[in-house]
């Protein structure tokens, strides 16, 4: 018997599988329940009417669609969740004083210099994306520590921009 | 001029409005050339084109805003006529000056007409002396704060400073007090120089709760300009429309009929030829003001192509070649409700950051009274080079009624995965109570979306999605490398070393 926890939309659903593949949710089995109709595309039946599910992997997760939203779930083993939760201590420190690119963009002007005094909510450069010009602010009065992107770069999500102290 | 009938037209433009205007181009015989960005190579419209010319790099400034590597497209491949589409070049008078002297017919508007219209603050007083109602604002483009500062003194908050150049709510702000417009000033004039290589702005008093709704026009080489009705745009983001439908509710029958005659009467003002917009602010005493033309064919034309049932893209075709419009006004028929969604790749629970990726699959949605116009298919990539507009979905009820209905069915059915889409926000907007009721402003996203009034999904759906993810798990486990289609390889086959790796990096039982 093997025990998968799939965590999505955030809530948590735990199916189980014997050694002949037969399924059960929460001690209900089901039966034949999925079938590939298209790549990446599922009929997913568990007792009641079948749904459509399409679905990806992506690296350790999957991505899918619910009613037209993309989501991403995790699924864990109980021994992957045991490792998990010995490896990642909680509440893992989150560096507030990194400013992160939220989506890929060039880097427009830049409306501080390292050195400046900043306030809470106060633009600190300008990315374009899709031809629209979006403001960075800062999220707490700080220093500029270090600006760390060029204007005319291209930056990735979730790339370095400024470093404040 | 004498009549001269058109063979062959390179679409100056990419993605869905390249593609729709292409499908007309083969319905009437006439040959089609596709340009594209080095970025752009398999697009779909450069598929469905009988030839395609590579123009240059990915950033639209190295290819879909040369005009040199257009018309040298058009040369080598034969091309008579240049369709510019809507963005890019299609509001260029110089483009379409270029276009002409170089021997091809510009399918739209003479450079005059796109040159009067395209300078906001002289399109305004072009349209004025015609006597259409304008809001009040500065005489021309303001260089100095000063002068600003003074109109500010003169007609009081709140004020609109907006581009002379632009349109589509680049260089857009809203001043609301004399201490915010020192840097909306700045801001603007920067917006404005990036989007549109002109910084010039000029300031206007800004109406409050306004509705946005436009009249489409045609007219012909001799003077001949009915309209086709209106265009309800009053749902925007950002400057942006999202959903547009016609007819709009808070219009009755005198009031259509006297905005269309000044619509009319806008566009007789500068000698215009082809198809165009006239776009007024309507407030809440249900007084309208010009707001600005647009001297190029709309995002949002099929949605009065459904009521009319006129193929615009066939009609402009016909004026450039030297028809005369084959109707009067009395003649135009108008039927049902048409709205149209406009598909985009953003998050809406994320503040509506562009998603960037490949798109992994799509299934557009289909059925009785649906239209979709899409210029990208499963493979293709949504990157930062370009507008995120992945689809127009639009629908036709015979009432707004029905017309809602359709779009809400339409819209749960439209399946787009690999980016992030607004499509549950379009949800959202179609089945709100003040949407359904008509009483709406522009406004009304910012007063009445939040992220977390999405309907959260139903329980017999997501228990199918999580049981269908143990499912996959568990099958990659039992047959590594059988082929789960992932998204670094669309509906390839996994490889087998990153299963490996990845089976050691998580201590998975052998």
């Amino acid at each position: 018997m093997k025990t998968y926890t799939v965590c999505m939309a955030g809530g948590e659903y735990t199916f189980d599988v014997d050694a002949s593949g037969r399924w059960s949710m929460e001690g209900t089995p089901v039966e034949s329940p999925v079938q590939e109709t298209g790549p990446g595309v599922y009929a997913v039946n568990l007792g009641g009417r079948t749904c459509r599910v399409v679905a990806r992997s992506a690296d350790e997760a999957y991505l899918f669609l619910l009613e037209g939203v993309q989501r991403v779930a995790t699924v864990e083993t109980e021994r992957t969740r045991l490792i998990k939760r010995y490896a990642r201590p909680e509440g893992t420190v989150h560096h507030r004083l990194e400013i992160h690119a939220p989506m890929p963009a060039l880097v427009g002007r830049l409306l501080v210099a390292a050195g400046d005094e900043v306030q809470a909510g106060q633009p600190l450069l300008v990315l374009e994306a899709m031809k629209m010009e979006n403001e960075i602010k800062a999220h707490r009065d700080a220093r500029v520590k270090e600006i760390v992107v060029v204007p005319g770069h291209t930056v990735e999500k979730g790339q370095l921009l400024i470093v404040l102290e | 001029m004498k009549k001269r009938s058109i063979r062959k037209i390179l679409v100056a433009n990419r993605g869905e409005i390249a593609l729709r205007v292409m499908r007309t181009c083969r319905e009437l015989g006439i040959g089609t050339v596709a340009v594209h960005s080095e970025a752009d190579a398999n697009m779909p419209h450069v598929q469905y084109a009988d030839e395609s010319v590579c123009i240059g790099p990915a950033p639209s400034q190295k290819s879909y805003l040369v005009t040199e590597a257009i018309l040298h497209a058009a040369r080598t491949t034969g091309a008579d006529a240049i369709h510019p589409g809507y963005g890019f070049l299609s509001e260029n008078a110089a483009f379409a000056q270029c276009a002409q002297d170089a021997g091809f017919i510009f399918i739209g508007p003479g450079p005059a007409a796109i040159r009067s219209m395209g300078d906001k603050t002289r399109a305004r007083k072009l349209v004025a002396a015609a006597g259409v109602p304008v809001i009040p604002g500065t005489e021309g483009a303001v260089e100095k704060e000063a002068d600003a500062a003074a109109f500010c003194q003169k007609h009081g908050f709140p004020i609109l400073i907006k581009a002379a150049a632009g349109g589509g709510g680049k260089g857009m702000r809203v001043v609301r007090s004399i201490e915010e417009f020192s840097a909306a000033f700045t801001g603007a004039r920067s917006e404005a120089t990036t989007a549109f290589g002109d910084g010039r702005v000029y300031l206007e008093t800004y109406l409050e709760e306004p509705r946005h709704i436009e009249f489409q026009i045609v007219a012909d080489r001799k003077g001949n300009t009915i309209h086709l009705g209106e265009r309800e745009c009053t749902i925007q983001r950002r400057h942006q429309k999202v959903v547009e439908e016609s007819p709009s509710v808070v219009l009755d029958e005198p009031l259509r009929r006297l905005m269309g005659e000044t619509a009319v009467r806008a566009a007789k003002a500068c000698r215009y030829e082809n198809a165009g917009t006239i776009e007024f602010l309507v407030d809440a005493n249900r007084k309208f003001y010009f707001l600005e033309m647009n001297t190029r064919l709309q995002v949002e034309h099929p949605v009065t192509e459904l009521r009319t049932g006129i193929d615009l893209v066939a009609l402009q075709i016909r004026i450039a070649e030297g028809e005369l419009l084959p109707w009067t006004q009395d003649q135009i028929q108008q039927s049902g409700h048409a709205i149209e969604c406009r598909i985009c790749a953003e998050d809406p629970a994320n503040n509506f950051l562009p998603s960037t990726g490949r798109i992994l699959h799509l299934r557009p949605a289909g059925g009785v009274g649906v239209r979709d116009d899409r210029g990208i298919d499963a493979g293709g990539d949504i990157s930062v080079y370009y507008d995120p507009m992945i689809a127009k979905l639009i629908v036709r009820g015979a009432t707004r009624e029905e017309a809602l209905r359709r779009m809400n069915r339409a819209l749960g059915e439209y399946e787009v995965l690999g980016v992030h889409t607004n499509i549950a926000f379009c949800r959202f907007v179609i089945n709100h109570e003040q949407f359904r009721a008509g009483t709406f402003n522009t406004h009304f996203v910012a007063e009445h979306f939040r992220p977390d009034l999405l309907p959260p999904p139903a329980g017999e759906a997501v228990r199918a999605a999580a049981f269908l993810c143990a499912w996959l798990e568990h099958t990659r486990r039992q047959h590594p490398g059988n082929g789960i289609p992932s998204a670094e390889t669309p509906g390839a086959v996994r490889k087998t070393w990153k299963d490996e790796r990845l089976r050691f990096m998580r201590g998975d039982e052998p």
